[in-house]
């Protein structure tokens, strides 16, 4: 009877450390992530720009580096502003914005950011046309699963600000 | 004699089992990574590249519209849905992209200074958002109120408009729909695209902002497609937007665009060209305003 016992624990041991729940590469998330109050801390950042639209991006750590890319839609002759809000992040990532899609070899970032540096990351393109965030996650095993929120802003040149 | 495996033996064979094809899985996934790896700009080996299944933002139809009216786009009272249509939209579908036409004209209003139409458009989105089941949008009617006192400042107006977007914004996240963001932007689009393209005559300024909004329109159509809410009838805007599309990519200077030929400000359209694209919107436009 012990040993019927304890060979249904090793088998039991077995089929749950090897079958075991691996989380799947972005998959959501994360109780440490709250979007609506990052989401405001960003568009507090804005003034005096207005808000465009917002973009959460799950993140979760795998043992390799990952890369996630968001194509950003900027019209000629419009001023922006990029709000990155990464205090929910308990492990740093690199935000680098390009002009160009990842099909561009040898594509240089226009700016670059490391979120252990600057939690609230602010960029101003100075040339507007479609541009494209690359978020690189770092590797690392056993980090709880987290959200980056970005912020887009845009500027109305020809109406008076009237904002305090 | 007859020799019976017990279970600890059992057991083990189990487990051999389970390593062998775990083992045998591996080199599969080492392959998928490594065809992945040839697609995408040169990453370490160690590297993976993993993208979300649609990875872009779509821009704000106020904006478009501030974009337009920059371009020196004059207001056509006549151009926008009649905001007493606004009962004839009875189904799921008609209310989300309607939502999106009076959204866009309201902004159309507010940035051509048209106070009275502004404050009927602003109504009109309201009863559409109430009849999507997002009353909290307008905070129980504190934005109406602040809208129509301060009806003569085009910043506090467009401030309190782009709070309605986020709050939609906000809306749409807390109730884990953001994907039905494209469907509010796509009609919103149209209508924008709709009121430009019909507004342009004589105006120079205004075309090249158009061919600008062409570039957004793959994203329109791909954020569309995923759409997964089996109540919403879609179809016939994803293949009119495909229409507009597949025309405009066909046009001679487009072509020369999408080959790296020329820049995108050099890209100019025939008469003929602007009122085939013209009339695919109208008619798309029409579709969606109809209900």
């Amino acid at each position: 009877m012990k040993k019927i016992a304890t060979s249904l624990f090793l088998l039991g041991f077995f089929i749950l450390t090897f079958a075991g729940i691996s989380p799947k590469p972005g998959s959501n998330t994360s109780n440490n992530c709250d979007v609506k109050a990052l989401k405001k801390e960003g568009i507090s950042q804005l003034s005096p720009y207005y808000y465009s639209s917002s973009k959460v991006t799950s993140i979760s750590y795998a043992d390799t580096v990952q890369y996630r890319e968001i194509e950003v839609p900027l019209f000629k002759g419009e001023k922006y502003r990029m709000v990155f809000n990464s205090k929910a992040l308990p492990k740093g990532i690199t935000v680098e914005v390009f002009d160009k899609d990842r099909s561009h070899d040898g594509r240089s970032a226009l700016y670059s950011t490391n979120t252990n540096e600057e939690k609230m990351a602010i960029y101003e393109p100075d040339n507007a046309k479609r541009h494209y965030v690359r978020y690189s996650i770092p590797a690392g095993a056993n980090i709880e699963n987290s959200c980056m929120v970005f912020v887009l802003g845009y500027q109305l040149t020809f109406i008076e600000n009237t904002e305090e | 004699m007859r020799k019976y495996i017990n279970l600890p033996q059992l057991s083990i064979l189990f487990v051999g089992i389970f390593l062998l094809s775990a083992c045998a899985e591996a080199p599969k996934k080492e392959e998928k990574k490594e065809e992945k790896k040839e697609k995408v700009e040169s990453a370490p080996a160690s590297e993976q590249i993993i993208d979300e299944e649609v990875s872009f933002m779509l821009p704000s139809p106020i904006q478009i519209a501030a974009i337009f009216n920059r371009a020196g786009l004059e207001y056509k009272s006549g151009l926008t849905n009649n905001p007493t249509n606004v009962d004839k939209y009875n189904t799921k579908t008609s209310k989300y992209l309607n939502f999106g036409v009076y959204s866009a004209d309201l902004a159309y209003a507010v940035l051509n200074n048209q106070q009275q139409a502004a404050i009927d458009q602003l109504n009109a989105v309201k009863k559409m958002s109430d009849a999507i089941g997002m009353p909290n949008v307008f905070g129980g009617g504190d934005l109406i109120k602040s809208f129509e006192s301060n009806i003569g400042n085009q910043d506090t107006i467009l401030r309190i408009l782009t709070t309605i977007k986020r709050r939609t914004d906000e809306f749409l996240m807390e109730n884990e729909e953001e994907s039905k963001e494209a469907i509010f932007f796509s009609a919103a689009w149209v209508e924008g695209m709709y009121i430009g393209a019909n507004s342009t005559s004589g105006n120079a300024k205004v075309e090249p902002r158009l061919i600008e909004q062409m570039t957004i329109l793959e994203n329109i159509i791909k954020a569309l497609r995923v759409q997964q809410d089996p109540s919403l009838d879609l179809n016939f805007l994803i293949d009119g937007l495909t229409n507009v599309y597949q025309t405009y990519n066909d046009f001679e200077n487009v072509r020369k665009f999408n080959k790296g030929e020329i820049e995108l400000s050099a890209v100019k359209l025939s008469d003929s060209e602007l009122s085939t694209l013209t009339n695919q919107i109208t008619e798309l436009r029409t579709q969606i305003v109809n209900g």
